[in-house]
C-alpha cells in the first residue's frame, strides 16, 4: 500500500484526543528540561548576547550584509535581539524561548507524522522521541542553538502547509502554498540547512499515491526562490561561506573528501541518532542497563520488522537531505559536540522508527517504543548532567576573573582555559564577554597565554584537576 | 514510488535472492557483536579484552549502519521467506 501522505479526510480537525496528546507532549517536554532553565550561559552564548544587545532594533543591516563569521542568518539574529528586550542577562529568560520553540517543533512533528498517514500511537512515539532525544541539550540549553530551532520550526510549518495545499481547492490551495513558500524563506534566513526544503517537497510529491507531473511544476517557485536566496547569500558573504579550515582558510564545504562525506552521512549521523550519549563521562549504571535493554530492543525490533519499504523511503531521504548542508561538520565525536546539526534530520529519524513501529501488532507495539523512550530519557539526563556541570563552572570561572580584575588591573591573562568541558562548549569563545557580563560594564582586556607578567596584569591558570581557574600570585 | 521500485527490481534479481541470506546473516552478526561491545562498554567502562575500546564510536557506527541496512532490506527478507530458500 502506498504511504498516505494526505489524510483520508482532508478536513480532519484536531480531536479532543489530539488536544490531550499535545498537552501530554507539553508536560513531557517541560518536565524533561525544567532543570535546565537556570543553567548559566556557555561559550558562544556570551558573544551572541553582546551582539543581540548591540542591535538596538537596527535590523535592516542584518538583511543587507553578510555575517563576518561566513553565515547569513538574519531571522535568527532578529529573534535573539527580540529576546534581549525582555530577557536581558537572565539565563532563565533566555532559555524559555528555546524551550518554547522546541515544544512547538515537537507538536509539529506529531502533526506531520499524522499527516504522513501514521497511526496516532506512532505519531505520539515520534513526537515524544523528538522531544527527549539525547542530542537536545545543545538546542535547548545553548543560545547558539536558536538558529536550528527556528529553521526547523519553519521547515516543519512549511511542509505541513504544503501538504495541506495539495488537499484544498485551487484558490485556497495557493494560499497554503504561498504560506509554505514564506516559511521556506524564513527557514533559509534562519539557517542554511533549510536549503533542503524544496527537495523535501519533491519527496512529498513523489510519496503521494497518485503522482502527477503537474505537481512538480508547482514546485518551481520554491526552487527559484531558494536559488535566488542562495545567490544573494553568495554575493553577501563573498562565496559559499560557512566554517573555514583554520590552517588553509578554505571553506570546509569545499574541502571535504568523499570518504569523510560517506562516513559522516552513513555512519556518524546514524550512530549519533541511535546512540546520543556523551561518552566524555562514563554512563551510570541506570543508563548502562537502559542501553543494554535498548540495544536488545532495537535488534528484536529490526530482525522481526515487517516494513513496507515505500513507507520508510520518505523518512530515510528526509534524514539524508537535511543532513547534507552541514555535511563537513557531521563527523560528530563521542562527546556529541555539534549534535545540534542533527536536530532537523532527527525528524526523519523519529518518523522512521514510528513507521517501523506501526508495522507491529500486539504488546510489542508498546513495549519496544517504551524501552526506546526510556533509554533516551536516561541518555538525556546523563548528557544534561554534563551541561549543568559546565554551566556552573562557566559562572564560577567568569566570577573568579571578575574578582581578579580590580581598578589597578589593566589586563587579565588566562592560560589553559578549555574550549570544551565534558564535551560541552566552555570557553572556546566568549570569555571576554563573560567577564564583561558579570561586571555589568567594560572589563580589562582578556589575553591568553602566560607570556605577560607585566605590572597591572592579573594572571589566571586553568587547573584541569579541579576544573577551576587559579590566580597566580 | 520510483526509488522503492528500483529496490524491488534489485530484490527480485536472481543474484540478489541467492546472496541476500548471507548478507542478512552477516548483518545480524554485525549488529550482535557491535551491540554487545556497546552494552559491555556502558556497563563495565573502557574495555581492554578481547578488544580495546575506550569510546564505542566505531561499534556505534557499525551497529547503526547494519541496523539501517536490515531495515531497508526487510522487504527482501519477506520475499525470501516466501521462496523458502535453504538455510546457509
Amino acid at each position: 500500500m502506498p504511504p498516505r501522505i494526505l489524510p483520508e479526510n482532508p478536513y480532519r480537525r484536531f480531536s479532543r484526543t489530539d488536544v490531550a496528546v499535545v498537552f501530554g507532549l507539553l508536560v513531557l517536554t517541560i518536565t524533561a528540561y525544567l532543570r535546565t532553565i537556570d543553567f548559566y550561559f556557555l561559550s558562544d552564548d556570551f558573544v551572541l548576547l553582546r551582539h543581540a544587545k548591540a542591535l538596538h532594533g537596527a535590523f535592516w543591516p542584518l538583511f543587507t550584509t553578510g555575517g563576518g563569521d561566513g553565515f547569513f542568518r538574519p531571522i535568527g539574529y532578529v529573534s535573539l535581539a527580540f529576546t534581549w528586550t525582555f530577557a536581558g542577562t537572565s539565563p532563565s529568560l533566555w532559555h524559555l524561548p528555546a524551550l518554547a520553540l522546541h515544544i512547538a517543533n515537537t507538536i509539529l512533528v506529531y502533526i506531520l507524522t499524522l499527516m504522513l498517514g501514521r497511526s496516532r500511537l506512532a505519531a505520539i512515539f515520534a513526537a515524544a522521541l523528538f522531544a527527549i532525544h539525547g542530542t537536545r541539550p545543545e538546542l535547548v540549553v545553548w543560545i547558539a542553538g536558536r538558529f536550528d530551532l527556528l529553521s526547523t520550526l519553519f521547515v516543519l510549518g512549511g511542509l505541513l502547509l504544503f501538504i495541506r495545499s495539495q488537499n484544498e481547492p485551487t484558490e485556497i490551495g495557493y494560499v497554503y502554498a504561498f504560506g509554505s513558500l514564506a516559511c521556506m524563506v524564513l527557514a533559509i534566513l534562519s539557517k542554511e540547512n533549510a536549503y533542503a526544503f524544496p527537495v523535501l517537497l519533491v519527496l512529498v510529491v513523489f510519496s503521494e499515491p497518485i503522482f502527477h507531473w503537474r505537481k512538480i511544476i508547482d514546485l518551481i517557485p520554491f526552487f527559484i526562490v531558494a536559488v535566488a536566496l542562495f545567490a544573494y547569500r553568495w554575493w553577501l558573504v563573498g562565496g559559499i561561506g560557512g566554517y573555514r579550515n583554520a590552517v588553509t582558510g578554505k571553506s570546509l564545504a569545499l574541502t571535504i573528501g568523499v570518504l569523510s562525506a560517506l562516513k559522516a552521512l552513513l555512519l556518524r549521523t546514524w550512530a549519533i541518532l541511535f546512540f546520543p550519549v556523551n561518552w566524555s563521562r562514563e554512563p551510570n549504571k541506570v543508563l548502562a542497563v537502559m542501553m543494554i535493554g535498548y540495544v536488545l530492543a532495537l535488534m528484536w525490533f529490526v530482525i522481526t520488522a515487517k516494513v513496507n519499504r515505500k513507507e520508510i523511503v520518505f523518512p530515510l531521504a528526509f534524514v539524508f537531505m537535511t543532513a547534507l548542508p552541514a555535511l563537513p561538520l557531521l563527523l560528530i565525536g563521542a562527546d556529541l559536540s555539534k549534535s545540534r546539526l542533527l536536530y532537523l534530520p532527527s525528524v526523519g529519524f523519529c518518523i522512521l522508527l514510528a513507521a517501523v513501529m506501526d508495522g507491529r501488532q500486539g504488546k510489542v507495539r508498546w513495549i519496544i517504543p517504551g524501552v526506546v523512550l526510556a533509554f533516551h530519557v536516561a541518555a538525556l539526563e546523563h548528557n544534561l548532567d554534563a551541561w549543568k556541570y559546565a554551566a556552573a563552572k562557566a559562572r564560577s570561572t567568569s566570577a573568579i576573573a571578575v574578582r581578579c580584575g580590580g581598578p589597578e588591573v589593566q589586563r587579565i591573562v588566562v592560560d589553559g582555559l578549555p574550549g570544551t568541558l565534558r564535551g560541552v562548549p566552555f570557553f572556546a569563545n566568549g570569555f571576554q564577554e563573560a567577564v564583561e557580563l558579570q561586571r555589568n560594564h567594560g572589563a580589562a582586556p582578556v589575553m591568553s597565554g602566560l607570556h605577560s607578567s607585566e605590572v597591572g596584569s592579573c594572571l589566571l591558570v586553568w587547573d584541569g584537576t579541579k576544573d577551576e581557574l587559579q590566580v597566580v600570585p | 514510488m520510483a526509488v522503492a521500485g528500483v529496490f524491488e527490481a534489485v530484490d527480485s534479481s536472481i543474484p540478489c535472492k541467492a546472496q541476500a541470506r548471507i548478507v542478512r546473516f552477516a548483518l545480524r552478526i554485525t549488529v550482535a557483536v557491535s551491540g554487545a561491545v556497546i552494552g559491555l562498554q556502558a556497563l563495565l567502562g573502557p574495555l581492554t579484552f578481547p578488544l580495546k575500546v575506550t569510546k564505542p564510536v566505531n561499534p556505534e557506527d557499525w551497529f547503526a549502519l547494519a541496523l539501517l541496512t536490515m531495515l531497508v532490506t526487510a522487504d527482501a527478507t519477506k520475499n525470501l521467506a516466501r521462496k523458502s530458500l535453504p538455510p546457509i
